[in-house]
């Protein structure tokens, strides 16, 4: 099993001067990022932090909600329905 | 006080082939010195799954460092595919975290994509008591995959390739690191610090850590989410 720490963000650079050779020689010298190789990681809590921000929790919880107020469906029951002793038109009334 | 029992020697990597199908890659616009600009890979992310409390019903969001989604740029999410080659797909709507480098999107995976996540129950250690076997301590082995950017990897780049790096973890919960934002001001959050090597193209890796014995999967299928 393995958890989550974090994600990375970066790293540290240990800037160093670097000495110039050929035409350039004369031209003094410059400096270039050396990776220290320390990385830097964002802890797993923060990107917990984002998922529960209202951005994301409030629609999760809109949709929970919307299933929680669905009827609950089931099959149809292959029983004969007793006849009506009313009549009655029912708009767009499905066609069986 | 240390209560783990601990092997002599290199551990085991806790890896299998699953993990690299969890990584996806942020492909943003780049800018040339000729003044041109191409979409190319900018970042590392993964897709984390938020169940519901309805069984079977989750959410996916994209997460990657938010210094790699600043701005209005179009962003997108590399996925391979399962016939084979990878789509790049439109992630819009980036909240970032107000005091940390973390950035989230809505994400849908489909049944094209040949992608896993990550189980947001991979992320829960840190409200377990201390002392617990699965709490990561100072010097203990972690393992990151991400984006390859190298001058000559351009192509596995290109076609989605991470790759698995590791270090051991060397301060925890430092205040007030300082990172240097795109537009190269300083800011400072709180981080962990590891020993490893770490280059640009590999933010928004997620590093994980080894612990003991528990039969939860670390990855699974994406796709599916919340309808």
């Amino acid at each position: 099993m393995t958890f989550l720490l974090g994600l990375i963000s970066g790293h540290f650079d240990h800037f160093s001067s670097a000495r110039i050779r050929g035409d350039m020689a004369d031209s003094g010298s410059i400096e270039v990022p050396i990776n220290t190789g320390v990385g830097i990681v964002t802890p797993v809590e923060k990107i917990v932090d984002v998922l529960e921000m209202e951005e994301f929790a409030d629609e999760r919880k809109r949709v929970e909600g919307e299933r929680k107020e669905r009827p609950e469906e089931g099959a149809t029951l292959d029983s004969v329905e007793p006849e009506s002793e009313f009549e009655f038109e029912v708009e767009n009334a499905p066609s069986t | 006080m240390r209560r783990r029992i601990r092997a002599i020697g290199e551990p085991v990597v806790p890896l299998t082939d699953k993990y690299p199908l969890a990584v996806t890659f942020i492909i943003g616009p780049v800018r040339h010195e000729d003044g041109t600009t191409s979409l190319e890979p900018i970042g590392t992310g993964f897709v984390v799954n938020v169940p519901t409390r309805d069984e079977g019903v989750y959410f996916e969001y994209v997460v990657t460092a938010s210094h790699v989604v600043q701005g209005d740029d179009e962003r997108y999410v590399r996925i391979r595919k399962r016939q084979g080659g990878h789509k790049d797909v439109r992630v819009h709507e980036w909240v970032h975290h107000p005091h940390a480098d973390v950035a989230a999107a809505p994400f849908k995976g489909d049944g094209e994509m040949h992608l896993l996540n990550v189980p947001s129950a991979s992320m829960r250690w840190p409200g377990l008591p201390v002392g617990m076997e699965w709490q990561p301590e100072l010097g203990d082995r972690v393992y990151f995959l991400g984006l390859l950017a190298l001058t000559g990897a351009r192509e596995m780049a290109e076609n989605n390739v991470p790759m698995v790096r590791s270090g051991t973890i060397g301060a925890m919960y430092q205040d007030d690191v300082p990172v240097e934002w795109p537009d190269k001001s300083i800011r400072k959050f709180q981080a962990h610090l590891i020993d490893c090597r770490s280059y640009g193209g590999f933010s928004g890796r997620r590093v994980f850590f080894s612990g003991i014995a528990d039969s939860r999967a670390y990855v699974r299928e994406s796709g599916g989410g919340a309808e």
